[in-house]
This record gives C-alpha cells, sequence and structure tokens, in this order.
C-alpha cells in the first residue's frame, strides 16, 4: 500500500535576524542586521499509512510547526520533498487544501460574533462542497457530537470543548484525507479531553481519515496514536510504536512483590531495592533486563503471593527523551 | 468562478450580520459619522466668513464636497492592509493559506463584501441625507460614465495598493511606523479633508504625481464638475497608470513572499 503521508530528507532553513542587547544593538541592527542561519527542520524522512493516528512530538521550537506548514503547502521546504494524497502540497496549495482538513487549538477559524451554521455555511461556499455531502455531513456531526443544539448559538457563547468539537467538524465537512491536529486538546478539563479524544477515535474510525496528531499531552498520545514521531531541534530522534518507545526508552520498571512471609530482598547487580520491609518488597530495574532473568530471582527469595510490573509512565519517557 | 461567486454571497451575508450583532455599537458609529460631518461643515461655514465664493468654489459646492468626501470614504475604505499585517504578526496567516483559493483573490472578495456591507449600512442611507437635508441642493453634480469610471478606478486602486502594503507584511514582519507616518500624508495629499485646489502650487503640482489623489480627490472632483473635459481623460490616465502600478507589485511582492515566508508563532 502506498503511503498517503510522506517526507524524504525534508529540511527547512531560515535566515534570521539576530538581535544584539541593548539600545545600542539595536540601533546597530536597524543598520547593518546580524544574520544567521537556522535549520529549523533537518533531514526528516517519513511516511504515514491511510487510516493511521500518528502523533507527532516535540517540545517548543523542535520545528514540529514548520514541519507541518510544509505537509500543508504553507512553506516550501529548503530541500527534500512531501507529498500529500498525491500531491506535492507546496507546489499546489490550493488543490492539497482540498485533501486536508487543518485544526488549530490556538486559533478559531469560526466567526466570533456568529452562529455556528454561519461558519459552516461559508466553509460551503469556499470549498464548494455539494449539497448532498454537507447534509450528510452535518447530520453525521449533529447526531455523534452534539453539534445539532449549538447550530444557532454565536460561537463566542460555546464552552471551549464545544467550540473544538465544532472546529474538527467544519475541518472534516470537505471530507478532508489527511486530518492535522495542532494542540486540540489545549486548554481543556479531563471530560472535555475525553469527548474530544472519543470523537477523534469516531471519526478515524468510521471516516478512515489519516490523522496528524501535534501535542503536547501525552494523555492524548496514549489514548489514540499508536506510532509516534519525535522531533527535537529539527531532527528526528523516535519514529515508531509506543510501545516500542516505552521498551527502547524507558527501562525503568518497577517490580511491587507481596511475599507470604518476610524474607531477604534479591542481591543482584542489576536490581535496585526501593523498599523491602517484612512481606512488601518493591525493586527497580532501570537496565534493559529481561523478564526471564528477573523473574527467577524474584521467586527464588520467597513465595509470592502477589506481584506487578508497572511500565514506565510515558511522560517519564518522553521527559527523558527530550533532555537526552 | 462558481465558488468565487458563492464565497461572494455568503461573505457579503456575514459581513452584514457581524456589522448589526451589537446594536449600540452600531448606532454609536451612526452617530460619530453625523458628528463629524457636522463639524466639518460648521468648519467650512466659519472659514468662508460669509464670503459666497473662494477661489472659485462656493460654500454649497464645498458643504457638498465635504458630505459626499465622507461617504465616498466609507464606500472606498479598505482593511485588506491590517488584515494581513495583523494575520503575519499573530500568526493567523497560516490559516489562510491552507485553503483552497488564493489569498489575494480571497482578500478581493472580502473587500467586495465588506464594501457591500457599507453600501447598504452606510452609504445608502447617508445618500438620502444628503437628499433630504438639500446637502446637494444648488450644486451641479456630474454623474456621467466619468465618475463612476473614476469611482471605479478609485476602487480598484485602493484595493491593490493596500494589497502591496499588506504583502510587504510578509518580509518585514512589522511596518506599522512606517505605514502610520505614509498615511498622514496621504490624508493631507489624497484631497479627502481639504479639497487639493486650495493647495499652494507647488504642493498641488506634487500632489498630482502622488497615487492618492487619485484615490479621493480625481473622483469627487470629477463628480462636483471640477474637472471637465479632456482634464479627466488626463486624470483617469494617471489613476489608471497608479492602479497598474499597483497591480504589478502586489502580484510581484505576493510570488515572490511565498517563497521566502516566515511563519510567526507555533
Amino acid at each position: 500500500m502506498n503511503p498517503i503521508l510522506s517526507a524524504e530528507h525534508l529540511t527547512k532553513r531560515f535566515t534570521v535576524v539576530v538581535g544584539r542587547k541593548g539600545l545600542a544593538g539595536a540601533v546597530g541592527n536597524l543598520f547593518a542586521p546580524t544574520k544567521r542561519e537556522i535549520m529549523a527542520v533537518n533531514d526528516i524522512s517519513f511516511s504515514v499509512e491511510e487510516g493511521e493516528i500518528v502523533g507527532f512530538l516535540g517540545p517548543n521550537g523542535a520545528g514540529k510547526s514548520t514541519t507541518i506548514k510544509m505537509l500543508t503547502g504553507i512553506l516550501t521546504p529548503t530541500s527534500g520533498s512531501a507529498e500529500a494524497a498525491g500531491l506535492v502540497p507546496y507546489q499546489r496549495p490550493r488543490e492539497n487544501a482540498r485533501n486536508i482538513g487543518v485544526v488549530f487549538g490556538q486559533r478559531s477559524r469560526l466567526w466570533w460574533n456568529l452562529p455556528v451554521q454561519d461558519s459552516f455555511e461559508y466553509t460551503k461556499a469556499l470549498y464548494q462542497i455539494p449539497e448532498g455531502v454537507f447534509r450528510e455531513n452535518l447530520s453525521y456531526f449533529s447526531e455523534n457530537f452534539g453539534v445539532s443544539e449549538i447550530m444557532t448559538k454565536p460561537v463566542r457563547t460555546l464552552s471551549l470543548g464545544q467550540k473544538m468539537r465544532t472546529e474538527i467538524a467544519m475541518a472534516m465537512l470537505h471530507n478532508p484525507r489527511i486530518l492535522y491536529l495542532d494542540e486540540p486538546t489545549i486548554g481543556l478539563d479531563v471530560v472535555g479531553k475525553n469527548e474530544l479524544h472519543q470523537l477523534i477515535r469516531r471519526i478515524n474510525a468510521d471516516r478512515w481519515v489519516t490523522i496528524l496528531l501535534l501535542t503536547h499531552d501525552v494523555l492524548d498520545i496514549e489514548r489514540l496514536c499508536r506510532r509516534v514521531m519525535i522531533i527535537d531541534k529539527g531532527s528526528m530522534i523516535w519514529h515508531g510504536g509506543i510501545e516500542e518507545l516505552k521498551r527502547a526508552k524507558g527501562m525503568e520498571k518497577h517490580y511491587h512483590v507481596l511475599y507470604e512471609s518476610p524474607c531477604d530482598p534479591i542481591q543482584e547487580p542489576f536490581i535496585q531495592v526501593v523498599q523491602a520491609e517484612g512481606q512488601r518488597h518493591h525493586y527497580l530495574c532501570t537496565e534493559d533486563v529481561p523478564m526471564e532473568v528477573i523473574l527467577p530471582r524474584i521467586l527464588a527469595v520467597g513465595k509470592v503471593v502477589d506481584f506487578t510490573v508497572n511500565d514506565p509512565p510515558l511522560d517519564q519517557v518522553m521527559r527523558r527523551i527530550y533532555t537526552e | 468562478m462558481k465558488q468565487l461567486w458563492d464565497y461572494l454571497k455568503v461573505s457579503c451575508k456575514i459581513e452584514l450580520e457581524n456589522q448589526l450583532v451589537f446594536r449600540s455599537n452600531f448606532f454609536v458609529s451612526i452617530l460619530s459619522v453625523v458628528i463629524r460631518v457636522a463639524m466639518l461643515l460648521a468648519l467650512w461655514s466659519a472659514l468662508y466668513q460669509g464670503k459666497t465664493q473662494v477661489d472659485g468654489i462656493s460654500l454649497a459646492t464645498m458643504k457638498c464636497y465635504t458630505v459626499v468626501s465622507i461617504v465616498f470614504e466609507l464606500f472606498i475604505a479598505c482593511n485588506v492592509e491590517q488584515s494581513v499585517t495583523g494575520k503575519v504578526k499573530d500568526g493567523s496567516i497560516s490559516m489562510m493559506l491552507t485553503r483552497p483559493a488564493s489569498y489575494p483573490v480571497t482578500l478581493f472578495i472580502e473587500q467586495l463584501a465588506n464594501t457591500f456591507q457599507a453600501v447598504v449600512v452606510w452609504v445608502i442611507p447617508y445618500l438620502l441625507v444628503i437628499l433630504l437635508c438639500g446637502f446637494a441642493r444648488g450644486v451641479q453634480l456630474y454623474l456621467g460614465p466619468w465618475f463612476w469610471a473614476s469611482a471605479l478606478g478609485a476602487y480598484l486602486l485602493m484595493f491593490f495598493y493596500q494589497l502591496f502594503f499588506g504583502m510587504i507584511a510578509f518580509w518585514t514582519q512589522e511596518i506599522s511606523g512606517f505605514l502610520q507616518a505614509r498615511d498622514a500624508v496621504m490624508l493631507v495629499f489624497s484631497g479627502s479633508m481639504v479639497p487639493l485646489w486650495f493647495f499652494p502650487e507647488k504642493l498641488f503640482a506634487l500632489a498630482q504625481y502622488l497615487p492618492f489623489q487619485a484615490m479621493y480627490s480625481v473622483p469627487l472632483s470629477i463628480l462636483i464638475g471640477k474637472i471637465t473635459g479632456p482634464d479627466i481623460r488626463s486624470a483617469l490616465l494617471v489613476q489608471l497608470g497608479w492602479l497598474l502600478g499597483f497591480w504589478l507589485l502586489s502580484q510581484l511582492c505576493w510570488r515572490k513572499s511565498r517563497r521566502r515566508m516566515i511563519v510567526n508563532g507555533g
């Protein structure tokens, strides 16, 4: 199967004016600006299959946005290439726009003072959505995500959660094949996040739309994505499944063991004893030691009543990757 | 074409609705225009000091010019430049660039919708007021094809002029200081506040070479009969020249800016 979204050695360099400090520096900048090249995106390659939800992560300023802007056709890469739904986005931005939906969590496409339906009609005209498709999508979103009761309300009176759902519904009106979601859950409470996660999973399953999810929220990733791409300082530093990521990067595994009777803890160089009071033992292993090595050691010191292994939480993994 | 027509229709509807959302705001802005008209009329009456004519222009003509120029300003009003620079500054330009329509074309449609709103809400009511209050009494107005041609030319010139400066924002990110200075020059040399024929000779000559007079002074002067005969043709040619110039410049800037643009914000 051909990937729906792909990038080959995608690179973007910007020339920026370096600000000098102080008044003298500011005046100096006016007449003789010091320029510097920055590598915003450095040789990134990846591919996404149709129907996937892929998480796209990285600390602030890592080059996520620049990559997305090249994929959506806003920016032209310095070198390398990208392809989205069979088109080169930055060469044919207008055709590309029909294939994609874009939702920015921090920017709105809705008309602030007007009822939601006006924004929908505006989109219908702009994208030339046929009446039948428009009606069908409208009823789909009304039935599933309660869009119907807010259609006549001015956008400014909606809650943040309602607004985000409306934004996503609007981005889906023209049946895009790829949906770019840039921090869709930003500022939402637990309930709002949960509803949005359901919505995203639902449209992915019902519409077979490919989703690239940019987020800082590890919960979004855990709930929605099976695969992630992580970039930092412009370069791809990880690309693969979440489970593999945890295995490869999060070697911290916690073993909680309840023995039948008090016993001495394990003595091994690769196991740290966090706690060993009476029957309850808590071991920590920070190296990549396979289970078949650890398990016999645990069983050797006493009779086990209960036993749990905790994987490292994803946010811990992320923190480690970012600071590495 | 159908896309643009549908888009224009829905934009007109939205612009009109948007204008009428807040009632008190709407009435206050009507009041503000009325106050401005009243002040300018009082000012000209005082300046004429009972004389019936100054430099061959009667007080009645002058009053008519004042009122008509304010209405014309409402008609020609354009916020393309502000819209583009604002969006470049806060980064929301990226949302405009992921639409299935060319950005300059989108801007023109929005401008047309804006004008539609201005004509319905402002221009038509004021024209009625002008007729009812008799501001045009005793003044020979020329409403022939040359006037409409010059008004259309002024409208398009204004759009491409603003589009050009908006496109510059893609390079410079921040030009508001420069734009303020330019607007001060424009206020004087467009003739919208003080008619150009009251200018000293040298300033008057200078004004003829600037694009600003082609936006306000030319159509208004044709309307009240200050420019007539062969002068109309040369005034329209100058206007056409500026129009083509700014059209070319804005297109050039747009092509170039797409390649070297930096988008602000995450």
